[in-house]
Parts: structure tokens; sequence; C-alpha cells
């Protein structure tokens, strides 16, 4: 039936098209959509969508130090990578290498402690710990993604080279 | 380009979310649905805008949001069917005096839903001084009261 066209009078005497048959359907799929919104919500909880939640940060294990990166993130939103260097009676120092395409996703707001100097690569930046009590620590990269969709890059902890993966939501 | 697809996304959640949701929510406000109201709009606007607050972006977005709506008003025209699952379509809860419980609990509105519109649109006392009530497609609830 066209928008311009009049409804049948019911025996009802009300003039107008119901389409029960249309509202039986949709009301089946509103409940069905009601799942979808509560698997949305735990997938959430989960950490699906970044911002938290188990799912949403990955942690690789290396010789040197455990890093925690961001494996979901949003746009926009800010993101924690941490490095956890281990204690190295051998080390006075680490150096954490970032890939240029790390640098083409994130943003980094800080960097707790600062590193005590800055090297520029051909394939990225690498930044210097001092570590004289040899005892290892953490250090904290406060981030902001700046990229949407899936994202690559290789992050180096002391001699160590890990392949490190993103996905960003817009 | 961020404008209008940021403009058009948020269009098009928020319209599958609202539809979804089910008229009641439109309509049957109560407090708690107008709380619901005011954090969707805070939300919508935050995403809608993004760190953008010239005044270009926000005329954009004006722009964008008003021709998605005169375009969906002529899809609804020309395609009816499609007018229907954006729209929705009226709904008989009672016809010629008798309920149809299985409208009011798909529909979920009660009894004293349509009790309340009738005595606040009508001035009807009881159940059988309605010969007709509709849930209309925009969530009201349209009462037609017994010819006496």
């Amino acid at each position: 039936m066209s928008s311009l066209e009049k409804p049948a009078v019911r025996e009802d005497g009300l003039q107008l098209e119901e389409h029960r048959r249309f509202q039986e359907r949709f009301w089946t799929i509103e409940r069905f959509s009601w799942g979808i919104f509560a698997l949305i919500i735990f997938a959430a909880l989960l950490g699906a969508f970044g911002s938290g939640g188990p799912l949403a940060t990955k942690v690789s294990e290396l010789d040197a130090a455990i890093v925690e990166h961001p494996r979901i993130g949003r746009w926009e939103g800010t993101d924690e990578m941490t490095i956890r260097f281990k204690s190295d009676p051998a080390t006075e120092a680490h150096s954490l290498f970032l890939s240029n395409a790390f640098a083409e996703v994130f943003q980094v707001e800080d960097i707790q402690p600062l590193p005590a100097r800055t090297l520029i690569e051909g394939g990225g930046q690498q930044l210097f710990f001092d570590n004289p009590s040899k005892s290892g620590g953490v250090v904290t990269l406060h981030l902001r993604a700046q990229a949407a969709g899936p994202a690559k890059f290789d992050v180096r902890v002391d001699d160590e080279f890990v392949s490190l993966s993103s996905f960003i939501f817009p | 380009m961020e404008s209008v697809i940021r403009g058009a996304a948020i269009y098009l959640v928020l319209l599958m979310a609202l539809r979804l949701s089910g008229r009641r929510t439109v309509a049957q406000m109560t407090p708690f649905d107008l709380v619901l109201l005011l954090i969707i709009a805070e939300t919508t606007q935050q995403a809608l805008l993004g760190d953008d607050f010239s005044l270009i972006n926000a005329a954009l977005l004006i722009v964008v949001l008003f021709s998605l709506d005169i375009g969906l008003s002529y899809v609804k025209q020309w395609a009816p069917s499609l007018g229907r699952i954006i729209d929705g379509t009226p709904t008989v809860l009672i016809s010629d005096g008798k309920p149809d419980l299985r409208a009011f609990a798909r529909a979920r509105i009660s009894l004293e839903d349509v009790l309340t519109t009738a005595r606040v649109e009508q001035g009807l006392e009881r159940l059988d001084q309605i010969k007709s009530a509709v849930l209309e497609a925009d969530g009201a609830l349209s009462i037609i009261p017994q010819e006496t």
C-alpha cells in the first residue's frame, strides 16, 4: 500500500492498517535484539571494545621484561602500555625500542619515569632507562590512539623483538 | 568528511536503538526514562562533536542530520514497507471493547496504562467505556470511547 492510499475500514470501525504479522515479527526481532544488547554489554565488560577488561590488554612475556599493551583501544581514547623490567644483576640500563608504526597509531602523552635519553633510528625510536640498582622496575607509557583500525608495530626490549598488534575502534 | 560520517553513524545507531528498545520508551515516559533521555543526549553530543567545537562543524552536523531526516521521509514514502520498519505500525490493543492480551503483553503496555490515558484524555472511568485503544506508531495511546 502506498503512503497516499486510504487504509480500509475494519470491522470494529477503525480505519487503520495494523500489519499485525509484521508487528509480531518485529516484536520477535525486538526481543532477539535485547539479547544482542546483553551480549554487547557482556563483551564490553570483558573488554572486547577496549577501555579496560581482560580482553583489552595483552601481556607478552619477554626475557628482560613483561610488556602489557592495549590489544583493543578506542580512537582518541587514553590507554597505557606498561613494561615491567625484570631484575638482572648484569644490567644497569634497559632500552625500549618502539617502531615508527607505533608512533603512527599512538601519541605518547607521558612516560613514567622519563627516559635518560632517546635515540632516533631509521625504523623507530629507542628509549634508554638507567637501572643502577639492577632490580628492574616499571615504565608506563600513557597513550592516546590517533588512528582507527588494525595496527601492527614492533617493540624491542633490550635485545629482544616482539611484534604486537592493536585494534582501535573508531 | 569526519563530521558527515559521525552525524550519519550516530543518527543510524540512535534510530536502531530507539526502534529496537520498543515504543514504550518513546511515549510512555517515566522520570527514569527522562533521565535516560538526558544521558543519551549528553553522550551523543560528545560523540557527534568530539573535540571539534567549531561553528562549521556544528553547522555541518545540523545539515547532515536534517538531510538524513528529509532523505528518510522520502524513502518511507517510496517504500512503505521500509517505512513500517523505521516508524512502526499502529497496534490495536482493544477492539470493540475486547482487550487483546497478547498485544498488551508483547507491546509491554498494561491495562492501567490504557485506563490512565482514558481518564486523562477522555474522562472515562471504566474499561467497559472504551470501544477501541490503539498504540500508535509514535508510541502514543489513542482511546475511542463507546458510543452512548
